[in-house]
This record gives structure tokens, C-alpha cells and sequence, in this order.
């Protein structure tokens, strides 16, 4: 196994103070502290080559657990390796290994070209010449930006110092990639040449790549293993068919009818979401959509009918509820 | 070759900012001309006296302010990118800062050589090249007792979040024991004695001590080895910080 998590956890420990002024002075003599358990006793492991999503609500633990793999933060408790080093040693020739990136944060040189900090890593990296030509001229062409490579970083659009930054951080062809939203703030063409661009990359390098995101469509378009955190445990580990199979409780009919039924008539064969003549959506109950179907058939002047698995991200959105 | 390249880089970058060097100059330039210009009214205009300021435009220069650039690496997380380097973050910062130093130094040799060509002012030099030898390798050690200080300051971040007050203090202090205000030798004894305890005079006063040609040999065998004490001491002291200070690091703001 490339990564392997053994019960991994990671607490903090957070100054809590009151409101207002007098809380101010409280809390300058006495300061009150809660433990915060970011990631709470979590195991996974992660082979060679793969691409997996990493999703979980804002503070579920996902960015903290990337933190603990990258070697940023030292874990209070649990085994994590990954590529057979203890990440938090920090050794030069791990770090040569792996890279993150986070798509908030950038470690571009602000007002030089782009590939001057390219340069940098070059040697920070100890990359020979051959060997860093070649990397960067694989990466110009897969994110297409030949043409950026003299222009000030500030002078950058976000999508294009997003695809800059990527190059800094794969420059010395990393082994394991922890991407931390990395499509975050882009507009829909950038995050469908980022993932694009991720999906090439995990291809040409076979390299492992741990994904985080917001967006459910980078998690479905790249990865067919997700997991799932949320309030710092796993609460799903497997292939994201399977995760609809698990989670979802209900499959939805899609209704094309010939002529106008009212609304009240439908909602005895299910819980009607969506209503637009012709087009009606019900929900129904994931055991009964056969008798749902058959009765809409039976009943209801039917032009078209499909029956269709909820959507993704309505599914998580489900879960992290019911969690709650 | 392969830290060359590194400080050349970071050479390169610095002179993106060319009125951020310019006014950070003259910042460095005014402190000691109106020293001098004081010391001047009051009737104190000796060859040492006016050599003493103008050498310290040049220490000015060579004055570390590396913790003030890198507060928001520790403050705003930004630590991160370089903890993920396969690269020491001292060594990083050593050679970031330190374009910055020589760039402003040589400013100051400008401004010297100006002064004391254009207006005919009298300079007390070294002269012989064991001695500019000397002097220079001084200046070197007292420019990384400097930097490991205010490494120092800069890693108690970890603890105190904002070192700005610690910053300023610290900064206060060295002005003063450094010599930038008004030469040790001017101070009284008792003073003097308790100033030479300090790492501060080490760093940049008796650097520019050794170029006025001020030191004697037995000074020398004196000085070098108290600055290596303060080096190792101050190494020690960033080595233990750090390894306590990196534990506590949350890698806030990513």
C-alpha cells in the first residue's frame, strides 16, 4: 500500500471566549479551552495508482487529514505512512515524493514569471537539466500555457495561476498528489480542464492521487473509490456506485405526460419534488418504484417514464443530514 | 553550485522591488546621519565620530529583518509551503534575506564613498588586506549572529502568535546595544561592561569597530570566539524551538 492510515487522530485544542467585553477579560486571566476532535480514530489505505475522492462537509477532517499525510501536522495519536515514511519526519527524500496542493494557497513568486519559481524547485528539488525540460515541457503541453510561461504571476488570471501552481508542485514528478480543492473558484470551463488535466496526469505518471472537493462533479468525473469524512470519522469507504446503493433510501420517476394531470393525483403514487407540465418528478420508495412505475402507467396518460437514481450529490447531502 | 543557484534566485527576485529597496534605504540612511548631524551641533565632529556614522549607513544596511517578512509564514500558515520543501527553512530564509542585505549595504558603500570623496571628509580606514580580511569575516559572523537572533524572534510565533511587540522590543534593544544611537566606547564603564555580556554589539558595533581599524589583535582573538559561542548558543536555542514549535504548528488559514 502506497498510504496506509492506522487509527488516526488528530485533536486540537481551542481557545473558547466569551462574548463581548467583559468576556474579553475573562478570558485575559482565565482562558477557557475545548478539544476539538478534527479527525477521530480513522483507518484507510490507498494502493499504487490510485485516484481517490476525499469528500466530507466544511470541517469534517478532510484538510486536517491531508495535513497529517503531507507531514504538516503532527498527529496526536495513530499510525499514518505513506510510501513506507512517517510523513511527520519530513524526510528530503519523502518530500521529493509527494506534493500538495491547495487550491487557496500558492507558493508562486508574486511578481516574477512563473517559471522562475519553476527554477527554484528545479534546485530545491535537485532535478537535472534534462530530466526538469522534460517534466516541464509534458506539463506546458497537458495544461496548454506555453504561452504564460514569461508573464508575471500577477499579471495571471486564477484559472491560469491555478495551472501554474500545479506545475511548481509536479515539477519534480511526484509519486502521491493530495489535491485540496483544487478546482475551487474556478469558473466550469477551468474546473473541466483541471480535471482533465488530473485525469492525464494520474494516467501518464501513475501516480497516487488523494483528492479533496466541494464540487461533487470532480469526485464523479475522476474517482471511482471515494471516502467519506464527517465530524472526523469515515462514514463511507468504497466505490461511488456502491455508495448509492448504500445510501440512497429512494430512486426518482421521471414523468413525461401527455396531458395535464393535477398535481394532488400524482402525489398518490410518491412524494412529488418537481412539477412543470408535461415534465413531473416523484420520489418513491427505493423497493417500490416498480409498483410506482406500473401504476403511473396504469393510471396517468404517460408520453415517457424513466426511473433514475437520485442525484450524487442530493445522496451525501442525505447522509451528512441524517449524521446530524 | 546548487545554494549559489538558490541565492542567485532569490537575488533575482529582490530586485522586483526596487522602491522598496530605495526607501528601505533611505529608512537606514536617515538614523545614522542624524545621529551624526546631532553629535555635529553639540561640537563632537572628530574624524572617528563622522567615520563611526557613516559606517553605520552602511550597517544599517546589513540590518536583518527577517522575522518581519517571514511573521506571516508561522501567522497565516503560509510555513506550510516551505515545510513541504525538501529544503531547511533556516537555509531558505538565510538566502531570501540576505540578497536584501548586500543590495542595501552596498547602497551604503555608495553614500560612504560619495561623502567622503565629494565633500572631502576624512575616513579612518583599514588599509592592509590581513586587516580587511579580518574585518570582513567579523561583519560575516556578526551579520548571522543577527539573522539566528531574529530567527529567534520570528519562531516565537508559535507561541505568541503576534511578535510584533517581541519584534519591536527586540529591535529597540539592538538599536541601542548595537551601537546605532551612539558608540559603546561612549558609554560609561559599568554600561559598557554589561552591553559586552550582550550578543548585541557583536552583531554589527565592533564589525564596524574592526573596519575603522579600531581593534587590536588581542581584540580580535577576544571577539571571534565570543561570536561563535553566540552562533552555536543561538543555533541551539533555534533548533530546540523549532522542534517544540513545529508540534504545536496547526498550519492555520490552509
Amino acid at each position: 500500500m502506497i498510504i496506509s492510515i492506522q487509527h488516526l487522530k488528530k485533536y486540537y485544542k481551542v481557545h473558547q471566549k466569551e462574548p463581548g467585553f467583559m468576556g474579553s477579560l475573562r478570558s485575559l486571566v482565565h482562558r477557557k479551552y475545548q478539544t476539538v476532535k478534527a479527525v477521530d480514530d480513522i483507518s484507510f489505505e490507498i494502493g499504487e495508482g490510485e485516484l481517490v475522492g476525499f469528500i466530507g462537509p466544511n470541517g469534517a477532517g478532510k484538510t486536517t487529514t491531508l495535513k497529517c499525510l503531507s507531514g504538516l501536522l503532527y498527529p496526536t495519536s495513530g499510525l499514518v505512512s505513506v510510501l513506507g515514511f512517517t510523513p511527520f519526519d519530513r524526510k528530503n527524500a519523502y518530500l521529493k515524493q509527494i506534493a500538495l496542493v491547495m487550491g487557496q494557497k500558492n507558493q508562486l513568486w508574486w511578481d516574477l514569471p512563473a517559471q522562475e519559481t519553476f527554477l527554484l524547485n528545479k534546485e530545491i528539488y535537485e532535478i537535472g537539466d534534462d530530466e526538469y525540460k522534460k517534466t516541464l515541457q509534458t506539463l506546458v503541453e497537458l495544461l496548454d500555457v506555453g504561452a504564460l510561461l514569461k508573464i508575471q504571476v500577477r499579471k495571471l488570471s486564477l484559472g491560469e495561476r491555478m495551472k501554474m501552481e500545479l506545475i511548481a508542485a509536479l515539477i519534480h514528478s511526484p509519486k502521491v498528489l493530495f489535491l485540496d480543492e483544487p478546482t475551487i473558484g474556478l469558473d466550469v470551463v477551468m474546473q473541466k480542464k483541471m480535471r482533465d488535466f488530473i485525469r492525464a496526469y494520474n494516467e501518464l505518471k501513475e501516480s497516487t492521487i488523494l483528492l479533496t472537493s466541494h464540487y461533487m462533479e470532480d469526485v464523479r468525473q475522476l474517482a471511482s473509490r471515494v471516502i467519506i469524512i464527517d465530524h472526523g470519522k469515515i462514514i463511507y469507504d468504497g466505490k461511488l456506485e456502491a455508495l448509492v446503493k448504500k445510501f440512497a433510501k429512494h430512486k426518482v420517476l421521471s414523468v413525461i405526460l401527455d396531458e395535464y394531470v393535477a398535481p394532488d393525483k400524482l402525489k398518490t403514487v410518491g412524494e412529488l419534488v418537481e412539477y412543470n407540465y408535461p415534465k413531473a418528478v416523484i420520489r418513491v420508495a427505493r423497493g417500490a418504484s416498480n409498483v410506482a412505475a406500473a401504476q403511473l402507467l396504469e393510471k396517468f396518460p404517460v408520453d415517457d417514464l424513466n426511473i433514475e437514481e437520485p442525484d450524487i450529490e442530493d445522496i451525501i447531502r442525505d447522509v451528512f443530514t441524517q449524521k446530524k | 553550485m546548487r545554494y549559489f543557484r538558490i541565492f542567485l534566485l532569490f537575488f533575482e527576485h529582490v530586485y522586483q522591488y526596487r522602491s522598496r529597496i530605495f526607501v528601505w534605504f533611505l529608512v537606514s540612511l536617515l538614523h545614522p546621519l542624524i545621529y551624526l548631524l546631532f553629535w555635529s551641533g553639540r561640537g563632537i565632529n572628530t574624524t572617528g565620530i563622522i567615520t563611526y556614522y557613516l559606517f553605520y549607513i552602511i550597517a544599517g544596511g546589513f540590518f536583518v529583518h527577517v522575522e518581519e517578512d517571514a511573521r506571516p509564514d508561522i501567522l497565516e500558515g503560509q510555513l506550510s509551503m516551505y515545510l513541504m520543501k525538501p529544503f531547511s527553512y533556516l537555509q531558505l530564509k538565510f538566502f531570501s534575506e540576505l540578497p536584501w542585505r548586500m543590495i542595501q549595504g552596498s547602497m551604503g558603500f555608495i553614500v560612504l564613498s560619495f561623502i567622503a570623496f565629494v565633500f572631502a571628509v576624512p575616513i579612518r580606514i583599514v588599509g592592509l588586506p590581513h586587516e580587511i580580511l579580518l574585518a570582513i569575516v567579523i561583519a560575516f559572523f556578526g551579520y548571522c549572529v543577527m539573522f539566528m537572533f531574529k530567527m529567534i524572534i520570528l519562531l516565537t510565533a508559535f507561541w505568541t502568535i503576534d511578535i510584533s511587540g517581541f519584534q519591536q522590543l527586540s529591535e529597540m534593544i539592538v538599536v541601542i546595544c548595537a551601537g546605532f544611537i551612539m558608540p559603546i566606547y561612549a558609554l560609561s564603564e559599568p554600561v559598557q561592561r554589561i552591553i559586552y555580556l550582550t550578543p548585541f554589539p557583536y552583531m554589527i558595533y565592533f564589525p564596524v569597530m574592526a573596519f575603522m581599524g579600531n581593534l587590536s589583535s588581542s581584540d580580535y582573538s577576544r571577539i571571534f570566539p565570543v561570536q561563535v559561542i553566540w552562533l552555536v548558543l543561538f543555533y541551539g536555542m533555534y533548533r530546540t524551538l523549532w522542534r517544540k514549535g513545529i508540534r504545536k504548528f496547526t498550519a492555520v488559514g490552509i
